[in-house]
């Protein structure tokens, strides 16, 4: 059963396409690593998959349902979360008030008026096991504004772990960390169960070679290659492109 | 399957006596204080709750909604003159009916007002309101039929409480409108510290994060926008029956922003800030006017600036933080 | 004085009906009312945008540096009978001045807090409008011209105050003159780029602060300049400020914001609908406003020509 069906997708600013005839199926349970050099087009796929812009041709199926023109908060109810490659967070309230809201986040309870939220012990207990992977329980009435990187970035995670998504797009869960925290990142994805399909973007190599199943490979908005870790290491495409000049520079010296 | 126990917050005990503690000695001034003052003081705070209301009514879009709003008048002058008209035209004496009505014409056109003003973004939106305010007001003043145009819609009593032989003097009209504020902010109050009131705040805070996690932002602020107007509402009828008169300036922008200056003075964010910022404004009004006839609009310009300059978060939530600050510092 | 009207057809009116005069003559007459108005509403709003533009800021005490302005102009040729041009140059300069303490004083101070910024500017609203009560009172004054002006053109059969042509050719000038700014000066060409872009923009060495503040001098100063022209119709009155003000952001609704030519096409079908609104339906000359400005905040939210958020 596939949990994901790209067909077709191209994405256009203007001029410039920044997706162009992108097709690919994501099987349930799947690690799908997405990488490919700066401006490859990634984020903007996320994009388009979760939501926040719409796709200028091609179709999105979500099991089997077309949801190409879907507004992001409709997807986000079916069941498919993101993380934002910059921090997308509350930076003014507590990163507990940011984990409940995450929470409450696909449910009618959102709108419940008239009984203080602290009645709604669950969505507490909840928190305390979502924030206790790490030491933001103990931080938890602290602003985010006032955490460090790391920090903001773990929190990053959790929010789109809340409602217990069914497809994970995680962009660039490791930027900007140590090994240590790009470690307790890692953990965090292993733990996931297999009800749960996750997509990541990373330039983080070890992490794509080490954690994923499949890989895309993309570059200036063309899937260039597809294939397991081990395929794509050995694929000379994308050595190509990511190597580039340095390659050419070699064969050039040694010839 | 037993419910889950309520959250207890970290903070504990201390915290609560920092919130309760102010909000007691006011309440006490309020009911016991001001009653043994000169009428025109019971007066002035009998419109300070009013305008308390109102302001935080505002606050509710501004402070937690993210929605700024150039015409939030439109709806405390619809109810205005609607319990106005109620009590003037139609002979209905009844102080309910006409709160009723009032607040019920209120929330009508914000539900209408919410719709168009909703559609767009930004500025965009902003200006709609102000548009929107400002048609009402060209209303009030055409329809001369029903809203006796410029000169407005005197000769408004408080109607009848329904006891029997029960007058209304100034004092227990204080009284009313003291109950009527105690029960918004009661409301308000909780309604913030709600599941709804928290997804507002997120949504004020990070409009995208809050899609991508499956909020439906529009639906959201639309509901905001019509419990706001419905507060305005309560706030319009109570001065249709305290000032006994109904101008179409009651609905036009100068009032929108004459209630703004008061929420963000205050404090916008905050249930108690709007309450401190319409004190603080009409009390300033008042006795400038007094002072100088003709120079205290130059005045409450000033105010309003410099706290914009130089206490941004508001005049009511420097008080708080202060006071926190000298409990904190007391205890340990 | 009665907030929201404009008395700008004093003139035509009497003249309109002495004697029998064919429809096409009214039209046109109309057609002449709502281009000199809709001239006046056009310099008022391309200041307004201009600085909404590049700031970001929705300077609301736009209307009362319009109204200062006038004031400065009648101060200088009416009160002392000094040339009318004169009046008008030194209504943009005290209005631009004006600018320069806000943006010194205290929007540098809030750099980048833009809903602080406006909600400074509400606060300067009642500030100068009060002080401009205090320096000239709460009288009227009656519209005012250069002597060269006063006098009416004969326009097929009827007499036509000269004062609109002028006002009309002066709209026409500046508009061009702003147009040509916009679209073929390097200086436009950085202020376009400002605003759509500030971090771009300033990544590629555009002194953005100083456009900045040269734009809202500028808008400023075009604002106390119309104030004096305008004054040539209207006169000066104190509630003036926020009157003018709604004006603004009527033309902004309809138009849209960020361009000249958006500004032209707001004031073009305001001044239309105001001229031929007080001759239809005189009563309900601004009802008609209002209802045009939801009519296009429902179809297009971001005025006719604007840009889309």
């Amino acid at each position: 059963m596939e949990v994901l069906r790209v067909e077709g997708v191209s994405k256009r600013f203007g001029g410039v396409y920044s997706l162009q005839d992108v097709s690919f199926g994501v099987s349930v349970g799947e690690r799908l690593a997405i990488i490919g050099p700066n401006g490859a087009g990634k984020t903007t796929l996320f994009n388009v998959l979760a939501g926040q812009l719409s796709a200028t041709d091609g179709r999105v199926y979500f099991f089997g349902q077309e949801i190409t023109r879907l507004p992001p908060h409709r997807r986000a109810r079916l069941g498919i979360a993101r993380s934002f490659q910059i921090s997308n967070l509350f930076f003014n309230l507590s990163v507990l008030d940011n984990t409940l809201l995450a929470i409450q986040g696909r449910r009618a309870r959102s709108f419940q008026m008239f009984r203080t939220i602290e009645t709604y012990g669950d969505m507490f207990e909840k928190a305390e096991r979502l924030l206790s992977t790490t030491d933001l329980w103990e931080k938890r009435d602290d602003l985010v504004r006032n955490m460090s990187h790391g920090e903001q970035r773990n929190l990053e995670i959790i929010l789109s772990l809340a409602s217990q998504p069914k497809v994970l797009l995680l962009d660039e869960p490791t930027a900007g960390l140590t090994e240590g925290e790009s470690a307790n990142i890692f953990k965090i994805l292993s733990g996931l169960g297999l009800e749960t399909t996750v997509l990541f973007v990373a330039h983080d190599m070890d992490l794509v070679l080490n954690a994923a199943d499949r890989i895309i490979v993309l570059h200036y908005g063309h899937i260039i290659a597809e294939g397991t870790p081990k395929e794509i290491q050995a694929d000379p495409k994308v050595k190509e492109v990511y190597m580039g000049i340095k390659q050419l520079a070699y064969d050039a010296a040694t010839h | 399957m037993g419910r889950a126990p309520a959250y207890r917050s970290k903070r504990g005990r201390l915290h609560k006596l920092i919130e309760i503690v102010p909000h007691l000695v006011i309440a006490l001034l309020l009911l016991f204080l001001v009653p043994l003052q000169p009428t025109y003081i019971q007066s002035l705070a009998t419109k300070i709750l009013i305008f308390a209301i109102f302001a935080m009514s505002l606050d509710l879009l501004i402070g937690y909604a993210g929605i700024m709003s150039l015409g939030h008048a439109a709806f405390f002058g619809t109810a205005g003159y609607a319990a106005g008209i109620l009590v003037v035209r139609y002979g209905v004496d009844n102080v309910w009916l006409g709160l009723g009505f009032g607040i019920l014409l209120a929330t009508l056109v914000a539900a209408v007002f919410g719709i168009i003003a909703l559609q767009a973004r930004g500025i965009y939106s902003i200006l709609i309101t102000f548009a929107l305010g400002q048609l009402l007001y060209s209303f009030a003043t055409k329809w001369r039929s029903v809203t006796n145009g410029d000169y407005g819609l005197w000769g408004i009593p408080i109607p009848a409480l329904g006891l029997s032989s029960f007058e209304w003097n100034g004092t227990c009209y204080y009284y009313f409108v003291f109950l009527t504020f105690l029960v918004c902010y009661f409301c308000l109050y909780r309604l913030v510290k709600s599941p709804f009131g928290k997804s507002l705040q997120g949504i004020r805070e990070g409009e995208s994060r809050m899609r991508a996690l499956g909020y439906n932002i529009w639906l959201f602020k639309y509901v905001a926008f019509i419990i706001a107007g419905m507060f305005a509402g309560a706030a319009g009828v109570l001065y249709a029956y305290h000032s006994g008169i109904m101008t179409p300036g009651d609905l036009a922008v100068a009032n929108s922003g004459f209630v703004m200056l008061m929420a963000i003075a205050g404090g916008v964010g905050t249930i108690y800030g709007p309450v401190i910022g319409a004190a603080l404004i009409i009390t300033i009004q008042y006795y400038a006017s007094i002072l100088t006839p003709n120079r205290w609009p130059l005045i409450l310009g000033g105010v309003f600036v410099l706290t914009i300059m130089y206490a941004r978060a508001g005049v009511g939530v420097y008080f708080f933080k202060l006071w926190k600050r000298v409990l904190e510092g007391w205890k340990f | 004085m009665p907030v929201g009207k404009l008395h700008l057809n004093r003139h035509t009116k009497s003249d309109l009906f002495a004697g029998v005069e064919p429809l096409v003559n009214i039209f046109l007459l109309n057609l002449l009312n709502a281009i000199s108005y809709g001239a006046i509403l056009f310099l008022l709003a391309s200041g307004f945008s201009l600085i909404f533009g590049v700031m970001g800021v929705l300077n609301l005490s736009h209307g009362a540096l319009y109204m200062v302005g006038a004031y400065v102009g009648w101060t200088i040729a009416v009160a002392n009978g000094i040339s009318f041009w004169l009046g008008a140059l030194a209504g943009g300069l005290v209005a631009g001045l004006i600018s320069l303490v806000m943006e010194a004083g205290f929007f540098r101070r809030l750099y980048k807090q833009l809903n602080e910024q406006m909600l400074l500017t509400f606060g300067f609203v009642y500030i100068i409008d009060n002080l401009a009560r205090w320096i000239w009172g709460p009288s009227y004054r009656p519209p005012f011209t250069s002597p060269a002006l006063s006098g009416s053109f004969d326009i097929l059969g009827s007499k036509y105050p000269t004062v609109r042509i002028a006002i009309i050719f002066i709209g026409m000038v500046i508009a061009l003159g702003l147009w040509w700014l916009q679209d073929k000066t390097r200086a436009g060409a950085m202020i376009r780029a400002g605003m759509d872009d500030k971090e771009t923009a300033m990544a590629l060495g555009i002194n953005l602060p100083l456009v900045s503040t040269v734009a809202f001098f500028v808008g400023s100063f075009i604002a106390g300049f119309a104030g004096v022209i305008g004054a040539q119709v209207m006169g000066v009155y104190p509630e003036m400020s926020m009157t003018v003000m709604l004006l603004v952001l009527a033309v902004i609704i309809i138009g849209g914001v960020g361009s000249v030519q958006g500004t032209l096409v707001g004031a073009g079908i305001l001044g239309a609908i105001d001229a031929f609104g007080k001759a239809l339906f005189p009563d309900y000359a601004m009802f008609t406003v209002y209802l045009a400005m939801i009519i296009v905040l429902i179809i297009k939210p971001s005025g006719i020509l604007g840009r889309q958020i």
